[in-house]
């Protein structure tokens, strides 16, 4: 589908939009969220977000989730439920290891797996690379 | 995105005409600011996508009608910016508050600025 939007437009949206958040729906692509039982969506919602950036980071960077866990020095099962389950909790220790392999910040990453402060206050400008234009290989 | 066309509105003056149903809509996490600082000029992507479901319900003969199921962070935006109607938590969909478009407020969003 096609349809043309004008710089105007953009620029307009751009400034009203800001730093907001957009996001609907808990059906994503993969099986983050199943069934409509358990804890409210707001509790759910940080963990969606990192492992779907674990999800679409390891296919930019064109990874197995073995190559990947192997890569990261974790263990494939957690990998998995970080990529597939948004009830599982990761550990810190997976978080740091994942960030090194990422190169984004450590405290960033804890704080979208829902382990850290909100607001983390280091640049990390590195993430930029995996910018979401990238193409991501089907796994 | 992700959409569903077989979905009707709730809004009184819409309702059960046809619209497009967000099924899920999300950003990619590195372009969110809590992990990483953007680049000037990469903001407005959430606008871009609400435009691109309305460009698609107007193909589908729906008059730009949308409706979905906001995560909590982006209810502002979808009540503020996008214009669109908060019909209340949904107890249905974890409580999660629905937001549906009128095909008036459909042009209103689409419409530049004079």
């Amino acid at each position: 589908m096609k349809f043309a939007i004008s710089r105007q437009w953009c620029a307009e949206k751009a400034e009203a939009e800001a730093s907001a958040e957009i996001g609907a729906g808990l059906t994503g692509p993969g099986p983050l969220l199943s069934g409509a039982a358990g804890p409210s969506a707001a509790l759910y919602e940080p963990r969606v977000a990192f492992g779907r950036f674990v999800q679409l980071g390891r296919r930019k960077l064109q990874l197995s989730r073995a190559a990947l866990a192997d890569k990261a020095g974790i263990d494939l099962a957690e990998l998995l439920k970080i990529e597939q389950d948004a009830n599982y909790a990761p550990k810190p220790r997976t978080i740091h290891q994942l960030a090194a392999v990422f190169e984004v910040d450590q405290e960033r990453l804890l704080a979208l797996a829902g382990l850290g402060p909100p607001e983390g206050a280091i640049r990390i400008e590195e993430a930029v690379q995996y910018g979401a234009y990238s193409e991501s290989p089907e796994d | 995105m992700i959409t569903d066309s077989a979905k009707r509105a709730r809004i009184e003056s819409q309702k059960n005409e046809r619209l497009i149903y967000i099924d899920f809509l999300e950003s990619a996490p590195w372009n969110r600011n809590e992990i990483i600082d953007k680049p000037p000029g990469f903001a407005g992507r959430g606008s871009i996508l609400v435009r691109a479901a309305i460009e698609y319900s107007k193909r589908e003969e729906c008059e730009g009608r949308i409706g979905l199921h906001s995560l909590p962070r982006a209810n502002d935006f979808y009540a503020s910016k996008a214009g669109m109607t908060d019909m209340g938590k949904d107890p249905d969909y974890q409580d999660l508050r629905y937001f549906e478009m009128t095909p008036a407020q459909a042009e209103a969003f689409i419409k530049e600025a004079e």
